[in-house]
């Protein structure tokens, strides 16, 4: 008996069971959150890009704009975000500041040299299950906002 | 934990100098404020870095409002000041934020002069980098623009506030942008 507690063979093993697991979680939390800010950035370029073809009054060939949208947020995402849980709303004011004025705007995109807010928001569930256990899940959302061009 | 060279020399007989007892405690005191300091600096770093991009496409979108037309739609740029706030979103602009308009044209035989500026009427007076309306107009390195040609200068200023208030803040976010017009050149409404 005295022996066995004097060993210290196979110390780093229990050690390491011991720590391990905190030591991984934080490894999985850290890519947690890097996929969570990655998944942010997307949908902020992806509302600026629509924006950009949004204020030249032209449509997408073969489908709406917002699909179009969600086209851009699956392809800039190399398809880490599930475009089905993607919500759009775009709408349209007659001036910046009516823009920041709930309830000011009309849905669509409206007309030449009308102001332009698109708006894009989801839930992101994290990569693992360990984030629905942490955070639950986030919600994120990006918007744009600019002037028509007059067309 | 380690003693004291001294304390040790005169514990070397006390059980408690031998004692290692609660060491991972005072080691995890001693640590525990490190880590956290830690962790908030690469929250506050990581912001700083997102505020620095978000008030670059302000400058963008507010240069790119000033270009757009043949000339200067006074209408326009003031709502535009008025509601620049929505692009600096998440961030609160309308309090820590400020945007300066410039239109600046080269002169034949002299330095580029400032021939029209507007301001937010947001609080906080940020001053002109570039210079003020009727003065020589400080552009960016290498930029020269010849007798007539104008540019639509915007700088936007942001004064980032720290989460917690206790890390040192990250003050003075300066962006600009310069846009050639869209049409043209730029003319002053008189």
């Amino acid at each position: 008996m005295k022996r066995m507690l004097k060993n210290t063979d196979g110390t780093a093993a229990i050690e390491f069971a011991a720590s391990g697991f905190a030591l991984i979680t934080v490894f999985v939390m850290l890519l947690e959150a890097a996929s969570m800010y990655f998944a942010q950035g997307v949908l902020e370029s992806a509302v600026d890009r629509a924006a950009r073809f949004a204020v030249t009054g032209s449509a997408p060939s073969g489908m709406t704009r917002e699909e179009r949208l969600l086209q851009l947020v699956s392809s800039m995402s190399l398809g880490m975000i599930d475009t089905t849980g993607v919500q759009i709303q775009t709408s349209s004011y007659s001036s910046y500041q009516a823009a920041g004025t709930a309830g000011a705007g009309s849905a669509g995109l409206g007309g030449s040299g009308d102001v332009l807010k698109i708006e894009a928001a989801m839930t992101w569930p994290g990569l693992t299950p360990l984030m629905q256990v942490v955070t639950g899940a986030i919600h994120l959302g990006a918007s744009a906002v600019v002037r028509a061009e007059r067309f | 934990m380690m003693i004291p060279f001294r304390l040790a020399g005169r514990l070397r007989t006390s059980r408690l100098a031998r004692s290692t007892a609660g060491s991972a405690v005072v080691e995890a005191a001693i640590a525990t404020p490190l880590m956290l300091m830690l962790t908030m600096g690469i929250v506050e770093t990581a912001r700083y870095l997102y505020a620095n991009m978000t008030m670059q496409s302000v400058a963008a979108g507010a240069a790119g409002e000033l270009a757009r037309d043949a000339e200067v739609d006074v209408v326009r740029v003031a709502d535009f000041l008025l509601g620049a706030g929505q692009l600096a979103a998440p961030f609160e602009f309308d309090a820590d934020g400020q945007v300066v308009l410039s239109v600046v044209q080269g002169r034949t035989d002299a330095p580029a002069e400032i021939v029209w500026q507007a301001r937010d009427m947001r609080p906080g007076q940020a001053t002109s980098r570039i210079g003020a309306v009727g003065g020589q107009a400080a552009l960016p390195a290498g930029l020269t623009l010849s007798a007539g040609e104008t540019v639509a200068v915007a700088e936007v200023f942001y004064a980032l506030q720290p989460l917690l208030g206790v890390t040192p803040s990250f003050n003075g976010i300066y962006k600009t942008a310069v846009l050639r017009p869209r049409v043209g050149e730029l003319s002053i409404p008189q």
